[in-house]
C-alpha cells in the first residue's frame, strides 16, 4: 500500500495523543519503583497497596462527593437554562446564552484564582463546598450543551397530544416528557460528574485541607517512591472517565434520536 | 346528516397583545358534518381549532360542545381529539403503543384493549405495522397512526390541523378520498383546518372561509365556489375574472347591471343583500364562459375579442382574451375535448356568456 501524506499525518497525530496516556497503565503494572524501560516484570502490588492507603481512600471519597453534588446541581441548572434557551423567546437571549457558555473557554487558572479571591473576601472557609461551587461553574456549560441538543428536538405538540388523549399534566410529564428527555439528563449527569472527577486546578486552589483525588495525586508526585501508586491511580481514573463518557455519549445519541433530532452538537 | 348542533362558537375573540387572531367569531357546527376552516396562513383558523381543542382560551366569548360550556375545561376533559399538523407521534413508543396511549384512563381489560387497538389499526389499514417503532414508518403511515390514535378515543368531534400538508400530491389526493370515506363510516363530526381550497371543496359538507380573524363566508362548497359573496372569497377560491359594472337597478333577488365590455344583464344576487352606490364588481369564472370557435353555438350574448395568450394545463387550456374597453384580459377556460380547434394567440374570437356567468361581489 502506498503511504499517503495525510495517512501518515493521522497516525503521528493519534500517536502523539494516546501513546503518553498508554504509558500510564503499562508502568502501573511494572515491578519496579523506577519508571523506565526495560520493564521489570508484571505486578499488581501497586494497586493492592493503593487500596490499603487510607489517605487515598479519603481523597477518593471526597472526589465522589464533590462529583456527585456537581453532577446533580449543574444538571438541574442546565435543565433550566436549556429549557429556557430552546423553548422561550426573550430579550437578550443570544448574549445570555453566550455568557453562560463562556466558562468553557475561560482559562481555568483565572477562574480558580478569581473564585479564591471572591470566596475569601466573602468570608467562606475553603472546603469541599467551595470546590463543588467551582466545579458547578465549570460543568454547567457542558450540561447545557448536552441538554440543548436533546431539548431542541423536543416537539411541544407531543405534550399537547398527551393532554388531548386524556392524560393530565402530571401523567403527561411521566409518560411523555421524562422518557424522551431522560437519556439526555443521564448523559449530562455522567459528563458533569466526569469533569468534576478529573478537575485539578480549581480543586487545588479551593480544597483547603480536604484533597480531591487529582489534588492527592499531585501531592504524591513529590515522593519518587510513590510514583507507581500514582500511575496505578491514574490508570483507574482514566478507565473510569473513559467508561463514563462512553456511556454518556451513547445516552446522548439515544436521546437525540428519540427526540427526532440529528446527531449534532455532541461533545464527545 | 341531522341538524343538531354539536359545537356552538359564540362571539369568540382571541387577542395576542394588540393583534386579534380571532375577532368576534360566531358559528354553529352540526353533528356529523365534515366542516372545513379555510383561509390563508394567519387568518385565525388554527387559533380557532386550538380554542375548540382547549389548548388555548378565548379572550372573550364562549365555546360549547354538545350543549356544555367549555370555558375553563382543559383539553384532557373535552370530547374532542386532534390530529396534529406534524402528527405528534410519540417517538419512544411503537405504533401500537401510540394508538393505545389514550386508553389507559379507560380501565379496559387487556383483551378488550388489544381488540380496540387492532380495530383502530384496521380502520386505517395499518394492522401489519403495529409492532414497528414510530421512527420506522413513512409520513403517510404516521398520519394514519395519528388518525387511529385519535379515533380510538371515540371523540364527539375530530379536529384535523392541516393533516395533509406534509404529504406529496398523489398521496394527498388519495388521503382526501380516504378521510372522507372514514368520516362517513364513523359518523363523527370532523373539523378540518386547511389553506388548500381544492382540499376543502372536495372533502367538506360546509366550509367557513376566514380572513383576518373573521369569517368571510360559511356555506356549502358549491355555494362558496359559484356564489362567493366578496371579492376576497372569490379571489381565494379558484380563478375568477373581475369586471367593473354599473348598477342600474335592483329587486329582491336580482340586480340589473351594465358590465364593462360585455353589456347589460340581470344577475341573481343572494337574498337580503343590498348593493349601495352605482359601481360594483362582478365576477365571472373562466369555465362559466365559452369561446365560440368556428361556429356560434346558439349564444345570444356574444362579445368579440382577440386571443392574447393560451396556457395549456393538460385537460384544460386557459385563454386570455383582450376585449375592447376592458382593461385586463378576460380568462376563459376550455376543455381539450377531441375535435376542438385551439385558437392561436392573435386570432380574433368571440366569447359566449350569459347572466348566469356573473356573480355580483361586495
Amino acid at each position: 500500500m502506498k503511504l499517503r501524506p495525510l495517512g501518515v499525518y493521522a497516525v503521528i497525530y493519534l500517536a502523539f495523543l494516546y501513546v503518553p496516556v498508554l504509558f500510564l497503565p503499562i508502568f502501573s503494572f511494572n515491578d519496579s519503583a523506577i519508571v523506565a524501560f526495560p520493564l521489570q516484570g508484571i505486578t499488581t502490588k501497586w494497586y493492592a497497596e493503593l487500596w490499603s492507603n487510607d489517605v487515598m481512600q479519603g481523597a477518593l471519597w471526597n472526589s465522589l462527593k464533590v462529583g456527585g453534588a456537581t453532577a446533580v446541581v449543574s444538571t438541574i441548572l442546565g435543565i433550566c437554562a436549556a429549557r429556557a434557551l430552546t423553548r422561550y423567546e426573550f430579550r437578550g437571549k443570544r448574549s445570555m446564552s453566550a455568557l453562560i457558555m463562556l466558562p468553557l473557554v475561560l482559562p481555568e487558572i483565572i477562574v480558580a484564582v478569581s473564585l479564591l479571591v471572591v470566596l475569601l473576601q466573602l468570608g467562606f472557609s475553603l472546603s469541599l463546598v467551595s470546590v463543588t461551587l467551582g466545579h458547578i461553574l465549570m460543568a454547567v456549560p457542558f450540561s447545557i450543551a448536552v441538554l440543548i441538543s436533546n431539548f431542541e428536538g423536543f416537539d411541544r405538540s407531543l405534550e399537547e397530544a398527551s393532554l388531548d388523549l386524556g392524560e393530565g399534566p402530571f401523567a403527561t410529564f411521566f409518560r411523555v416528557t421524562l422518557p424522551i428527555v431522560a437519556p439526555g439528563i443521564l448523559s449530562s449527569l455522567l459528563i458533569t460528574f466526569t469533569i468534576s472527577l478529573d478537575e485539578f486546578i480549581v480543586a487545588f486552589f479551593l480544597s483547603g485541607t480536604e484533597p480531591t483525588l487529582p489534588v492527592y495525586i499531585w501531592s504524591q508526585l513529590r515522593f519518587t517512591a510513590r510514583l507507581p501508586h500514582v500511575l496505578a491511580l491514574g490508570s483507574m481514573l482514566l478507565l473510569a472517565s473513559f467508561i463514563l463518557l462512553s456511556v454518556a455519549e451513547v445516552m446522548r445519541r439515544r436521546a437525540a434520536r428519540r427526540a427526532g433530532a440529528g446527531l449534532s452538537g455532541g461533545l464527545v | 346528516m341531522n341538524e343538531k348542533t354539536i359545537i356552538e362558537i359564540d362571539r369568540v375573540t382571541r387577542r395576542f397583545g394588540d393583534f386579534a387572531a380571532l375577532d368576534d367569531v360566531s358559528m354553529l357546527i352540526r353533528e356529523g358534518e365534515f366542516f372545513s376552516l379555510l383561509g390563508p396562513s394567519g387568518c385565525g383558523k388554527t387559533t380557532l381549532l386550538r380554542l375548540i381543542a382547549g389548548f388555548d382560551e378565548p379572550t372573550s366569548g364562549a365555546i360549547s360542545i354538545d350543549g356544555q360550556s367549555m370555558v375553563g375545561v382543559p383539553p384532557n376533559r373535552r370530547p374532542t381529539n386532534m390530529v396534529f399538523q406534524n402528527y405528534a407521534i410519540f417517538p419512544h413508543l411503537t405504533v401500537e403503543e401510540n394508538v393505545a396511549y389514550g386508553l389507559r384512563r379507560q380501565r379496559l381489560g387487556r383483551e378488550e384493549k388489544a381488540r380496540r387497538v387492532q380495530e383502530a389499526l384496521e380502520q386505517v389499514d395499518l394492522e401489519h405495522l403495529g409492532k414497528r417503532r414510530s421512527n420506522e414508518i413513512s409520513g403517510g403511515q404516521r398520519q394514519r397512526v395519528a388518525l387511529a390514535r385519535a379515533l380510538i378515543m371515540r371523540p364527539r368531534v375530530l379536529l384535523l390541523d392541516e393533516p395533509l400538508s406534509a404529504l406529496d400530491k398523489k398521496l394527498r389526493e388519495q388521503m382526501q378520498v380516504e378521510l372522507r370515506r372514514l368520516q362517513r363510516q364513523v359518523g363523527i363530526t370532523f373539523i378540518l383546518v386547511t389553506h388548500d381550497q381544492e382540499e376543502a371543496l372536495t372533502m367538506s359538507d360546509r366550509i367557513a372561509v376566514m380572513f383576518n380573524g373573521q369569517i368571510a363566508q360559511c356555506d356549502r362548497p358549491e355555494e362558496i365556489y359559484q356564489h362567493p359573496r366578496s371579492r376576497a372569497v372569490a379571489e381565494f377560491i379558484g380563478g375568477m375574472n373581475f369586471l367593473d359594472a354599473v348598477l342600474l337597478g335592483q329587486s329582491e333577488d336580482s340586480i340589473e347591471v351594465e358590465v364593462a365590455g360585455l353589456g347589460r344583464a340581470t344577475v341573481k344576487k343572494p337574498a337580503g343583500t343590498v348593493f349601495n352606490g352605482s359601481a360594483l364588481t362582478v365576477g365571472a369564472r373562466p369555465e362559466r364562459m365559452t369561446l365560440l370557435i368556428d361556429e356560434n353555438g346558439g349564444y345570444n350574448r356574444v362579445v368579440a375579442g382577440k386571443v392574447v395568450e393560451a396556457s395549456y394545463y393538460g385537460d384544460m387550456t386557459y385563454y386570455s382574451i383582450a376585449i375592447e374597453s376592458v382593461e385586463k384580459p378576460v380568462v376563459v377556460s376550455m376543455r381539450n375535448t377531441i375535435g376542438r380547434r385551439s385558437p392561436e394567440p392573435g386570432e380574433a374570437v368571440e366569447i359566449g356568456w350569459g347572466p348566469e356567468s356573473l356573480v355580483p361581489l361586495t
